[in-house]
Order: structure tokens, then C-alpha cells, then sequence
């Protein structure tokens, strides 16, 4: 074999923060051959953007290193500024993963390819450098090019920006591509096509990849030889196959077993290792006052506890004679039906901008609905804010999506959690006892009482937000992705620990994601929704193995990973059993 | 984006109702009667004489029937006379606003030049020890009280060295410039007056350098900030990892990204000139609207200080809307 292209050997770096040495990554060594594809997966905090950084020679100031990274047989750690800026951008591309942030917000999307072009390429004529955008956005399938050069990035959408970054990446056709995390922030049909045009482009201009991913379904589908990241070590590497289907790490192993896949047939999800399995939940509930059967109470099981019927959202004011457009683009949510019944948990699905969110303000009674009803137990919500159902403030609670940005970073755990209570009036003593509660059902610390938000981990953080929709003992709960800012192990615990209490406390869930694995791994009811309106809604099984509409279809399709799914079902041994939607 | 100037436009003469309100509840329901201002003790002593200029002040109304008239006055461009220079307060005011609105663009261009290009120095070796200098500049820069340090300059400059001017506008030796903007520095150069441009500008140097010290920390300090802040975007990773130099990305990125906070900061601060101002041209002579603020204060001659008051306001508002129209020609996402 001859010298790989890249080659990382023994690397370790560290960075030194009040005098703490921290070690991101330890004694890393891998190989990236020519033309080769290689993965990179490994959950927040492991190391592996870090990895990727290095490898352009980019490690922030405060980083010490020991180690090297060789590529094409000379040091890149070793190497001047001046050397490593003719590597940059020339020899190795990269992609990064949030295209709302990286691309410049002023400058004209033409402008920034046309700049990686010119800093490797000094007096470059302006109408050959035209002409070269111009075939490099062809090259990344942006449409209407000739237009688009001129675009300022806020004017394009995610999967649009990252396709510029993408150009951006690929200009000086580099021989190495880094692509960190491209396609999270994108919705997952965006994120297929995305996939497909990187795919096509490492092929066409013989470019090897190295690409990182949390998602190991993704790289599944295009990497052949793979590396597991844990902690800043490698903890398993080798052909992408073999490591998905035979993985001998415990690591690998529960890593795979955490990820919720569409087989309706889904056991249940390996968490982290010390999360709770049921019986602690129970074992825990037991030493605090039972709620047990408390919800629902005087409400019949056979008719829906929340009820929407017709329901549409614009927002600002229409124009004359358009009230009753629904087509109009004012309007976030159009027409929509749906009941939940008690101790269901009915799941939302959509793709970023499809008024999800809107329609949840409005269950929420947050927002007040343009036209229709939503009824809760028969009473209606949200006709104006201040007109809710008895009781709808303490029997409704919602979680939210991101647990870094929803806690108040200056209010104290216990005072989070009391705070619904607080507004609700109750006493000091009562707020103790249901506190510590909800705590013990969400699994969080007592201990945990008197810290601060920052000093949890995101699992943790989240643990709290739904201690606090606990608090009130609520019969209903609305969440919001509560499980897509998460690592894919944590993912898994919360969402057994969701299952968990919905059951043991009897309660009915909302349940908006972008995720099909998630939504099949949680609910019995599914509603997809697209620009405001609900495509179908059905039972789970139904929707995921016999969609009828052709957009379920194609977000089923686009779901990352068929091969992945394939080969972990030949290795559990049940691929025949089911037929899944996957194929 | 037309749609927004005219909005703002819009509100330009109720804050400018606010203001002039304010203004005159001030001057008038707390400081003592004018009338003190206007005569002398012994015309004082004559009770008939007095009722007399009252009525002709229009002083012997009702405060507020004083409120609705002045407004009403105002509302026709006549600002009143002044107790004082006996002038009509417009003219006054016309003479003497070019003068301050020239010293204070001239300051805050030195200002903002130096305090931008500190700020990127600053930024670009953050922690080194050209930053730690300009940091500690900066904020000695912003400690130091205007009126010290101008007697300091004027001392040291004029009196020591004898490198400027005394205190004035220009020198008294050289013929006088015809009637023109009222800006010195463009009068001389319009009339040709190679000589008086020359004198000007020497006079101008003294005060506006105080003006420009004592906002240039403020300046320094925030470009560095928003420079910092720019650098940790993930815009200027892709463009390092795009081969980019590292001069190009501060300038070229990051510091075109700090624009919008750039023109807020300098808006923002001329607002601290009109303010500085009035001490500076006390103590350099510099026949402006400081200078008149202060003398009118003195002699109570509320409609001159209500006058004064119009003037800064409306410069204030005036800035802020060039401000906003900058905004959208820095930043595409502004503009729609």
C-alpha cells in the first residue's frame, strides 16, 4: 500500500484553562488513504471536530500538541503559517456544520468562492473567476447560478448555504475534503441530497474524505472504513461493516443498540449506562407520595382529551378578501384535525419551517389560533390568551427543545423547578415535597438542588426541564424535540425515561419531531405535517410501514442509513421478520 | 427601506415636542425668574418698568399660555430674542452652530480613524503587549477630565512650545473670510484663502485633539470587542480554513463585520461631543454653541437655552438617522 494521504500518528492535544490541563484527544492515530472515505463518529466531547481541526492546522491559541499529523509526507503541525495557508483550502477542503454561522454574512455568496479561488490563484482575470463560480455552483447542483452569485447568504436556505460552503470547499479541487457534522443542522430530505451531491463530487474529482458525524447511519452509507471516538480515544476502528455489524467494543456496541431506527418493531433503546431501567423509576416513585392513577380523573377514556378541529394560524394582518385564503403565505398552520387520547402519546412530524411549532404555541395556548378550536376536555383554549380551561396552566406543561438556552442560566436547579409552582401560588412546604418529586421522576439528583444550570451536561439539563413539566403534576405534556439537541446514548435514556413516566404517571403526550426514528420509537399516533398542513395521521405502524401520502413517503426515503438499518437487522438475526419501510 | 426614513421621519417632531417640554419645564418651573436675567438692580427698583417688559416678554402670562406661545412661535421658525445679545435667537444660533459642528466632525474623524485602526491593532494581537498598551491607553484616556487635560494642552502646546495657537477660532492678525457655510475650513478653501485655511486648521488642532482624547478610549474599546467577538465566528474559521491571510481576514472579515457596531459606537459618542464640546470652547474661546450655552445659562436667557437645546436635539436625531440609513447600506440583511 502506499503512504496514505493523511496520517495522524500519536496525537495528543491539550488545552490548559485555569491552569486544568485538558485533554481532548490522546494518543490519536489514524490513516486516510487516497481516494478513501473514512468516519469519524463519536458523541459531543469526544474529540473528533478537534481531530478535524488539527488536521488544517487550525487548533486555537491555548491548545499544546504532542504527536504529528503528516499529509502527503509533510508535517502539518510542524509547518509555518505561511505553508499551512497554501495547504488550506488548496490541498484540503473543509465543510462545516452550521451553514447559518459560517458563511460571512456580508459579503455576496459569489464573492466568498470567488475569495478561496484568489487567495491560491493571485491574478485570476475577473471573467475567468466568474465563470469558475459559476461551474463550481453547477458542480454543487445550486440552481439558477447565474443568479445566485449574486445572493447575500441570509437570501438562502440551510441546504442552499451549505452547498456554497461545499463550493467553497471543493474550489481548488483539494485532495482531501474534512467535512465536520455537514448535514445536522439540515432537515433530512435536504440532508439526503446533500449527501448525494458530496458523494458524487468525492467520486468525480477523486477527493478522499474524512467525515464526522454523530449519526452513525450516515456515514454508514458512505464511509468504508470508520473510527469510533470515545473521550478523546479512539476506541474501535476498522471497515464500516464490520464495525456496525460485529462491533466488539461494549462502547460501539451500546452506541448502535442507542439509535432509534424505523423498524416498528423497535426493542428497547440501550441508554447510557447508568440510566435508569423502569423498575428504579418505580423504585424511586415508591419513596415519594404515589400520584399514581391521579390524572384523568373524571375524564372517559374513549373521548379525546385534547381535540383539534380546523384549526389555522396566520400571522400579522391578511389583505382584504383573504381571510379565508388559507394558501396564503401569512398563514403557519392550516386546517388542522386531529384528537389525542388519554395516555396516547400522538407525534408531530415536519421538516424545519412547517409550522410545527406554531401549532404548538397555540395547544399551548401561548398563541391565540386565527381560525378553528382546540379544545382540551371539551373546553376550548386558545381563543384569546387569557380564556384557558380550569386548571389548564397546572394540567398542561411543555418541554423544550434546547436545554442549554431554556434554563435560566441565573436561576438556581430547585428554583427552576419550583418556579411553575411559585406562579401557581402554592405554599412553601407543598413546593419542597413536589419538587423533590418530580425530581426523583426525572431522575435528577437531590443533591443537584443548589447548582447551576452550566454545571450539567445536556442529558442532565434536560432532565431538569422535565422535572419542571413535572412539578405541577400535569396530566399532559407537550414536548418540543426534546431529544434533538442530544447526544444519540442520551437521546436514547431520555427517551426511555419519556416512556417510562408517561406510563407510570398515566400521562398523554404531544410529541414534535423531526425524527422518525424517535417519533417510532415513542408514539402510537403520528400526524406529518407539511407547510401548515397535516398530510396524514395515523396509527405508527400504519404510517411507517404503509404510507399513503407521497411526502411520508419521501421522508421515510430520505431517512438516513437503509444500509445501516439492513445490516443491523441481519445482525440481530430478525431481518426477515419484518419488512421495513427502510428498504 | 425608504418606508422606515419616512417612518423615522415621522417621529422626529414629537421627540423634538418631548424635548422642548422637557426643556422648558426645566429652565422655567425651577430656575428663578428671568426677569432677573433681563434687567439690572436698579432697573429693577421700578416696578412700572418692570410690568413693562414683562408684558413685552410676554412674561406676565400663564407659564402655560408662555408653553403654547413659545411652541406656536417655534412651530413658525421664531425662536424668540435673546435677553442677553438682544438678537433673535435663530441668527444667533446660526452664526454659532457651524463652529461647534465643525470642531466636533473634525474630532470625532481623528477620533474614529485612530480608535478604529487601535481597535484592530488591539484585536489582531490580542494579548499582546501592544494590546495590554492600547488597552491601558484607552482607559487612562477615558479617565482623564476634559477640562484638565485641555488647560494641560493649552499650556503645554501653546504656551511651552508655542506650537498652536492660543485660544480662537482663527487669528485675529488675518483678514476675515466672507460670509459663507460658517465651517472655516471649507470657507478658506472655497475662497481660495490658502492663509486663513492654514490658520484654521492650527486652531482647530487643540481642541479638537482634547474632544478626540476624550472619546477615542470609549472607541478603542468597543471596536476591539466587537472585533474579538467577530473573530470567534465560525465566518472566520471557514475563511482561515479557506488559506486566507490573516491581515485580509481581520480586515476583510472580521472588521467588515464589526461595521454596524462601528457606526453605532460613533453615533453614539457624538452624542458625547455635544456635551464635551461646551466645556472645550469655554476654555479655548471657540465662539460656539457651547460657549453660547454657558453665557445664556448665566444670564438666564431661557429662550437662547431652549434654543441651544433645539439645535443639539435635532443634530442628535439628525445623526442617528444618518446612522440607521448606514445600517442598510452595511448590512444586506437591514435593507429588506
Amino acid at each position: 500500500m502506499t503512504d496514505p494521504l493523511l496520517s495522524i500518528r500519536n496525537l495528543t492535544v491539550g488545552f490548559n484553562r485555569n491552569d486544568r490541563d485538558i485533554r481532548a484527544i490522546d494518543d490519536v492515530s489514524l490513516d486516510i488513504g487516497s481516494g478513501q472515505c473514512v468516519g469519524i463518529i463519536g458523541e459531543s466531547g469526544s474529540g473528533k471536530s478537534v481531530t478535524a481541526l488539527a488536521s488544517l492546522g487550525l487548533l486555537p491559541k491555548q491548545a499544546w500538541f504532542r504527536g504529528d499529523i503528516l499529509f502527503d509526507g509533510s508535517s502539518i503541525l510542524g509547518a509555518s503559517e505561511s505553508q499551512m495557508r497554501s495547504i488550506r483550502g488548496r490541498q484540503i477542503g473543509f465543510v462545516f456544520q452550521d451553514p447559518m454561522t459560517t458563511l460571512h454574512p456580508l459579503h455576496r455568496v459569489g464573492d466568498q468562492i470567488a475569495e478561496a479561488i484568489r487567495v491560491h490563484n493571485r491574478g485570476i482575470s475577473k471573467a475567468a473567476m466568474r465563470e469558475r463560480v459559476i461551474s463550481l455552483l453547477e458542480d454543487v447542483a445550486v440552481p439558477e447560478p447565474h443568479r445566485r452569485i449574486r445572493a447575500f447568504p441570509h437570501e438562502l436556505s440551510g441546504g442552499l448555504r451549505q452547498r456554497i460552503c461545499i463550493a467553497i470547499a471543493i474550489a481548488n479541487r483539494p485532495k482531501l475534503l474534512i467535512a465536520d457534522e455537514p448535514t445536522t443542522a439540515l432537515d433530512v430530505t435536504v440532508q439526503r441530497h446533500l449527501m448525494e451531491t458530496l458523494e458524487d463530487l468525492i467520486g468525480r474529482y477523486d477527493m478522499s474524505l474524512m467525515l464526522i458525524s454523530h449519526d452513525i447511519a450516515i456515514v454508514h452509507d458512505i464511509a468504508t472504513d470508520v473510527h469510533i471516538f470515545l473521550k478523546g480515544n479512539v476506541v474501535e476502528s476498522g471497515p464500516v461493516d464490520r464495525v456496525i455489524s460485529a462491533p466488539e467494543m461494549p462502547y460501539t456496541q451500546r452506541l448502535i443498540a442507542a439509535v432509534p431506527s424505523l423498524d416498528p418493531d423497535q426493542k428497547r433503546l440501550e441508554g447510557k449506562a447508568q440510566s435508569a431501567t423502569s423498575d428504579t423509576i418505580e423504585s424511586r416513585a415508591a419513596s415519594v407520595e404515589p400520584l399514581k392513577r391521579r390524572s384523568q380523573e373524571g375524564w372517559p377514556a374513549s373521548a379525546p382529551l385534547l381535540s383539534l378541529h380546523r384549526v389555522s394560524k396566520h400571522y400579522g394582518n391578511l389583505p382584504r378578501g383573504q381571510e379565508d385564503n388559507l394558501d396564503h403565505p401569512s398563514f403557519a398552520v392550516r386546517d388542522v384535525s386531529f384528537d389525542v387520547h388519554p395516555g396516547e402519546c400522538h407525534a408531530i412530524v415536519g421538516e424545519s419551517g412547517c409550522g410545527k411549532s406554531t401549532l404548538l404555541k397555540c395547544i399551548a395556548g401561548v398563541l391565540p389560533v386565527s381560525d378553528g378550536a382546540i379544545r382540551y376536555k371539551g373546553d376550548i383554549v386558545g381563543a384569546d390568551r387569557r380564556s384557558l380551561p380550569p386548571h389548564f396552566r397546572e394540567q398542561v406543561q411543555m418541554v423544550f427543545q434546547d436545554p442549554y438556552s431554556s434554563l435560566h442560566p441565573r436561576m438556581r436547579v430547585f428554583d427552576l423547578i419550583a418556579e411553575p409552582l411559585r406562579n401557581l401560588g402554592y405554599g412553601q412546604e407543598e413546593i419542597n415535597s413536589r419538587v423533590l418529586e418530580a425530581m426523583n421522576y426525572a431522575h435528577v439528583d437531590p443533591e443537584a438542588r443548589d447548582k447551576w444550570p452550566f454545571q450539567f451536561s445536556g442529558g442532565q439539563r434536560q432532565r431538569i426541564g422535565i422535572a419542571r413539566a413535572l412539578v405541577t403534576r400535569p396530566e399532559f405534556l407537550i414536548l418540543d424535540e426534546p431529544v434533538s439537541a442530544l447526544d444519540v446514548s442520551v437521546q436514547a435514556s431520555i427517551l426511555n425515561q419519556l416512556n417510562d413516566i408517561r406510563r407510570l404517571l398515566d400521562l398523554t403526550y404531544v410529541f414534535i419531531s423531526h425524527d422518525l426514528g424517535v417519533v417510532n420509537y415513542v408514539a402510537e399516533r403520528v400526524s406529518v405535517m407539511k407547510d401548515g398542513r397535516i398530510v396524514e395521521t395515523g396509527d405508527r405502524r400504519d404510517i411507517l410501514t404503509n404510507p399513503q401520502h407521497p411526502f411520508t413517503q419521501q421522508l421515510l426515503e430520505a431517512a438516513p442509513g437503509k444500509s445501516f438499518y439492513e445490516h443491523l437487522r441481519a445482525g440481530r438475526g430478525q431481518g426477515s421478520q419484518e419488512q421495513s419501510m427502510a428498504d | 427601506m425608504l418606508r422606515t426614513i419616512a417612518y423615522r421621519l415621522t417621529g422626529i417632531p414629537l421627540i423634538i415636542l418631548g424635548l422642548l417640554t422637557i426643556t422648558f419645564i426645566l429652565t422655567r418651573g425651577i430656575a428663578s425668574d428671568p426677569i432677573y436675567g433681563i434687567l439690572s438692580i436698579r432697573e429693577l427698583m421700578n416696578e412700572d418698568y418692570v410690568a413693562l417688559v414683562r408684558e413685552k416678554y410676554g412674561l406676565d402670562e400663564p407659564l402655560i399660555v408662555q408653553y403654547f406661545n413659545y411652541l406656536w412661535n417655534t412651530v413658525q421658525g421664531d425662536l424668540g430674542t435673546s435677553f442677553r445679545t438682544r438678537q433673535p435667537i435663530l441668527s444667533d444660533l446660526l452664526a454659532k452652530t457651524p463652529a461647534t459642528l465643525e470642531l466636533i466632525i473634525f474630532s470625532l474623524t481623528i477620533a474614529g480613524v485612530l480608535g478604529v485602526t487601535l481597535g484592530c491593532l488591539a484585536a489582531r494581537f490580542e494579548g499582546s503587549v501592544l494590546d495590554v498598551t492600547i488597552r491601558a491607553v484607552s482607559l487612562v484616556g477615558s479617565s482623564v477630565p476634559v477640562f484638565w487635560l485641555a488647560i494641560i494642552l493649552l499650556y503645554l502646546g501653546s504656551v511651552v512650545l508655542d506650537w498652536f495657537p492660543g485660544p480662537g477660532r482663527i487669528s485675529q492678525r488675518i483678514a476675515p473670510l466672507e460670509d459663507g457655510t460658517g465651517f472655516f475650513l471649507i470657507d478658506a478653501l472655497v475662497q481660495g484663502r490658502w492663509d486663513a485655511f492654514q490658520s484654521a486648521l492650527r486652531q482647530i488642532m487643540l481642541p479638537s485633539i482634547v474632544l478626540a482624547w476624550s472619546i477615542l478610549g470609549t472607541i478603542t474599546r468597543l471596536v476591539r470587542a466587537s472585533m474579538l467577538d467577530a473573530m470567534e465566528s465560525d465566518f472566520i474559521t471557514l475563511a482561515r480554513a479557506k488559506g486566507v491571510g490573516s491581515w485580509a481576514i481581520t480586515l476583510r472579515h472580521a472588521l467588515r463585520a464589526s461595521l454596524l457596531s462601528t457606526i453605532t459606537i460613533l453615533a453614539h459618542v457624538f452624542g458625547y461631543l455635544l456635551t464635551g464640546a461646551v466645556l472645550v470652547e469655554a476654555i479655548f474661546a471657540w465662539p460656539g454653541l457651547g460657549d453660547y450655552a454657558i453665557e445664556s445659562a448665566r444670564a438666564l436667557d431661557y429662550p437662547a437655552i431652549l434654543g441651544v437645546t433645539l439645535v443639539s436635539g435635532v443634530t442628535f436625531i439628525l445623526v442617528n438617522l444618518i446612522a440607521d440609513i448606514l445600517y442598510t447600506v452595511a448590512d444586506p440583511r437591514i435593507r429588506q
